[in-house]
């Protein structure tokens, strides 16, 4: 579990780097304080955790899967929304929560990739070790 | 190791002593999988079927009940899915899940899908899942 939380930790924070990078670069701010990296890693603290907690496990049925999907976007907005207002990176507006939304969106967006590509590889390898091992048995 | 083998009297059971000094990991897999018994009572309306367990595709339960599925059959099992993991933990027979058990020797190819799930392809073009606390294991048991 714990190694989950920081496998999660981690790509969420490169996540949120990233949409901040780029968020930051479309508005032409040119320089941020040292505090944008507590304010970062605050975030992915809180976010992972309401992602460890509400995300389904793999092991439920089509409908509660997308139940808790949707639950925790949502539940993640909040909290970015909330963390967002308070960092000032968006004002306490609806432009501003609309802005967070998307934000939030293109992270969840990047973590899905990156854990796709590692899936990916993943089954790969196993792909070739049941084809050395088992390859030339027949069905 | 040295291996002996002796020719038993007309009438005597087959006999496989195991003289150690020690009982070590090795040694009690190998002891394990001669206890194993390569067949399996499966049932079928009103027939009773041994099937091999090398013709086993997957184990499912489904509604309290265990199922094995061969290339184009499905048997009634009447154990539970502990105990067939159990009992065949030492052979090609693995849990990918709560209600399945697949032999791996029977998976032609795996593919990522949704929530870091895997999707095995069976030799028989069947297809079923592999949850993602189960993937190590996979990966343990092919020895990656």
């Amino acid at each position: 579990m714990f190694g989950n939380f920081i496998k999660r930790f981690l790509y969420i924070t490169v996540g949120i780097f990233v949409v901040c990078g780029a968020g930051y670069t479309i508005a032409g701010v040119e320089t941020v304080t040292v505090d944008i990296f507590g304010m970062i890693l605050l975030s992915a603290f809180a976010t992972t955790l309401a992602t460890v907690l509400i995300l389904p496990r793999g092991n439920e049925g089509k409908v509660k899967s997308w139940v808790k999907f949707i639950l925790h976007y949502m539940v993640i907005c909040v909290i970015m929304s909330f963390l967002g207002i308070r960092f000032g990176w968006v004002d306490f507006s609806f432009v501003g929560i609309v802005t967070m939304i998307i934000y939030v969106g293109l992270v969840y967006l990047l973590v899905f990739i990156f854990y796709y590509l590692i899936d990916k590889k993943q089954a790969g390898e196993i792909n070739k070790m049941l084809q050395e091992k088992y390859g030339d048995e027949e069905s | 190791m040295k291996i002996t083998i002796e020719v038993a009297k007309p009438g005597e059971e087959d006999e496989i002593i195991v003289r150690c000094a020690s009982l070590d990991e090795r040694l009690l897999k190998m002891i394990q999988s001669l206890r194993v018994e390569d067949q399996l009572t499966g049932y079928l309306e009103d027939k009773i079927v041994k099937l091999p367990l090398k013709e086993i595709y997957y184990f499912e339960a489904v509604d309290n009940k265990v199922f094995a599925y061969t290339a184009k059959e499905t048997f009634e099992i009447r154990k539970k899915l502990y105990e067939i993991e159990q009992d065949y933990e030492q052979t090609d027979f693995l849990r990918i899940s709560k209600s399945a058990i697949v032999n791996v020797s029977k998976i032609a190819y795996v593919k990522p899908i949704f929530n870091g799930r895997f999707e095995a392809k069976l030799k028989n073009d069947e297809k079923i899942i592999v949850s993602r606390q189960y993937v190590s294991s996979l990966k343990k048991k092919i020895r990656i």
